[in-house]
């Protein structure tokens, strides 16, 4: 009986801190949207409250102000390339990897895993003229192609722990039916492999839609920013009074793709992201 | 017969090796090319004196890294990232662990909840996070002095992003608020994959629940903690130069100067090329050493079970 009651407590205790960690993500979130519907006057006023009058106008502002929309689209082109080509690549190469054996395939791995460890700041700069000499600075495909192939190593990790656990007599079973590599691969294994491509797609496209400090290097006409660049020139423009409510407002319209994928696939990106500290 | 056999089998390796070479060497090359290229030719950049136009390059042997050892601001910087780097690892490592081990060993009503909900701002943007901590730290109507005056703590007066003294670590909180969620997952699916019988048989010979923490949990869960703090020096040096960037800008008067805002500084604002990758190389070394520290006093035999 006491016992019972000792861990009572120590629930209740538990469930209490565990609500205040929640709510220090869960309150910043909620001023956000609250803010996004106030006029700038009204923020002023009634700081934390709800909002008296519902302001749709600051949605409507934030989507035209700085080429929102246009960069919006931008940033979808940008995001679902780069993925495209990093699925091409990754889903082939961790599928030889994973599943044959051939020279220079340690090679080729540790190649792979090894550049998981830079730190990607290091290639800003030589990223940079790399695009410039290839006449595509300031361009969205350059952005694309950089984007795609960044983040290679970490897809082919994913997939390499997807692609191993797959029985072997899937391939025998296609070879002696005459299937050649090709069809095995696009036939049966790559659809056998869709938990992992779901992963590595939705980690992908988080990656890209958030990343920020390339593409404010490698981008400067305001019809080709991506949306994180064109949040953060919205901010500068305003320097001496920042209008809160479309501010927020753009916040929000960023983040919704985000917040729809992470509702839909929480799972996976929870897995996913995480996979790399299974093995350490 | 066995010569046959010997043909087909050849031809069926032939083929494989077409396969495997179509399926690896153009992506590996294109890897290359994009991004270990690179990584690699900052090393050459970092050899001469360079304004960006290729007309303008002249080679200056080690005479960047010569600069580097004399510039102040360099080792300031240097240890601004490893100040904010420590502090990361230290507050990540103790919330995301504690909270883990709350929803693990205690019974929570709507544990997924609290999970999916800690884990959100992981996948927010770094842009967004820093918005919204501007928005916190504003001296008029952010939400985070009244909180601290309950406790009578009193802001600096140019602000916690404006003060010399508080500028640097008021990039901790954000970095840390965007990265608890991340480990407590790690941590919480490797408590959960212990197996109930070591529990049991600890409770048999007498161990209580904190007890059962310490001697079970922690020392079985070590490689994660590894990667924890490894992996969080390592994306300290990527993400300490966003948050910089984004809330102070290395200001002021670069009390909260980082490596990458300094890299960034020189190269794209002040066209010194040669001098911003030698910085790069610097913040490599940095990086592996710090990781390599890290490595040496957090590892440890891992226990099978």
């Amino acid at each position: 009986m006491i016992k019972d009651k000792k861990r009572n407590s120590y629930n209740l205790l538990s469930t209490a801190v565990l609500m205040v960690a929640t709510l220090t993500v869960i309150i910043p979130l909620l001023w956000v949207a609250f803010t996004s519907l106030k006029s700038t006057q009204e923020f002023y006023v009634n700081i934390w409250g709800l909002p008296q009058k519902y302001e749709w106008k600051n949605y409507v502002e934030a989507w035209n102000k700085t080429n929102f929309g246009k960069n919006f689209i931008n940033s979808i082109l940008v995001t679902i390339g780069a993925l495209l080509i990093n699925l091409i690549c990754s889903t082939t190469t961790a599928y030889a990897i994973g599943r044959y054996k051939y020279r220079g395939r340690n090679l080729t791995n540790g190649i792979y895993m090894a550049s998981m460890m830079i730190p990607g700041i290091i290639g800003l700069i030589p990223q940079y003229f790399l695009l410039a000499n290839m006449k595509l600075l300031d361009s969205r495909l350059g952005l694309t192609l950089v984007y795609g192939f960044s983040s290679i190593p970490f897809s082919v990790f994913t997939l390499l722990g997807f692609f191993k656990t797959l029985p072997h007599e899937l391939e025998e079973a296609a070879m002696i039916d005459g299937a050649s590599h090709y069809q095995t691969f696009f036939r049966i294994m790559f659809p056998l492999a869709q938990p992992g491509i779901i992963t590595v797609c939705v980690v992908n496209f988080i990656g890209n839609w958030n990343e920020y400090y390339k593409a404010m290097a490698y981008l400067s006409t305001p019809d080709r920013l991506t949306i994180p660049v064109s949040l953060v020139n919205f901010i500068s423009q305003c320097q001496y009074r920042i209008a809160w409510g479309p501010l927020m407002a753009s916040c929000i319209l960023m983040t919704i793709p985000t917040i729809l994928i992470y509702c839909i696939f929480c799972n996976f990106i929870q897995k996913g992201l995480t996979a790399g500290a299974v093995k350490g | 017969m066995i010569a046959k056999l010997k043909n087909t089998l050849n031809g069926r390796n032939a083929q494989q090796n077409m396969f495997v070479f179509v399926f690896t060497v153009p992506t590996l090359l294109l890897f290359t090319w994009f991004v270990l290229v690179p990584t690699v030719q900052g090393l050459y950049y970092s050899l001469f004196s360079w304004s960006g136009l290729s007309s303008n390059m002249t080679f200056i042997g080690l005479k960047n890294y010569e600069r580097m050892v004399n510039d102040s601001v360099v080792w300031l910087a240097l240890w601004n990232d490893i100040k904010v780097a420590l502090a990361r690892v230290i507050f990540t490592l103790v919330i995301s662990l504690g909270l883990a081990l709350l929803l693990a060993r205690t019974k929570v009503f709507g544990d997924k909840f609290f999970r999916n909900v800690l884990f959100f701002p992981v996948v927010l943007t770094a842009v967004v996070i820093c918005t919204i901590w501007m928005m916190m730290y504003n001296s008029n109507f952010g939400i985070i002095n009244p909180f601290l005056e309950l406790f009578g703590i009193e802001a600096p007066k140019a602000g916690w992003l404006g003060d010399k003294n508080t500028a640097l670590m008021s990039v901790v909180p954000p970095a840390v608020w965007c990265s608890v969620g991340f480990y407590l997952v790690i941590f919480l699916s490797a408590i959960e994959s212990i197996p109930m019988t070591l529990y049991e048989s600890a409770l048999l010979d007498g161990a209580n629940g904190l007890r059962q923490t310490f001697s079970i949990i922690i020392p079985l869960i070590r490689p994660q903690i590894n990667f924890c703090v490894v992996y969080t020096v390592i994306s300290s040096f990527n993400a300490s130069y966003m948050f910089i960037d984004l809330l102070t800008k290395g200001g002021p008067n670069n009390a909260s100067q980082v490596l990458g805002t300094y890299m960034t500084l020189n190269g794209f604002e002040y066209h010194k090329f040669g001098y911003a990758t030698a910085i790069a190389m610097l913040i490599l070394a940095a990086t592996a050493t710090m990781s390599a520290i890290m490595n040496r006093i957090f590892s440890s035999e891992t226990y099978e079970y």
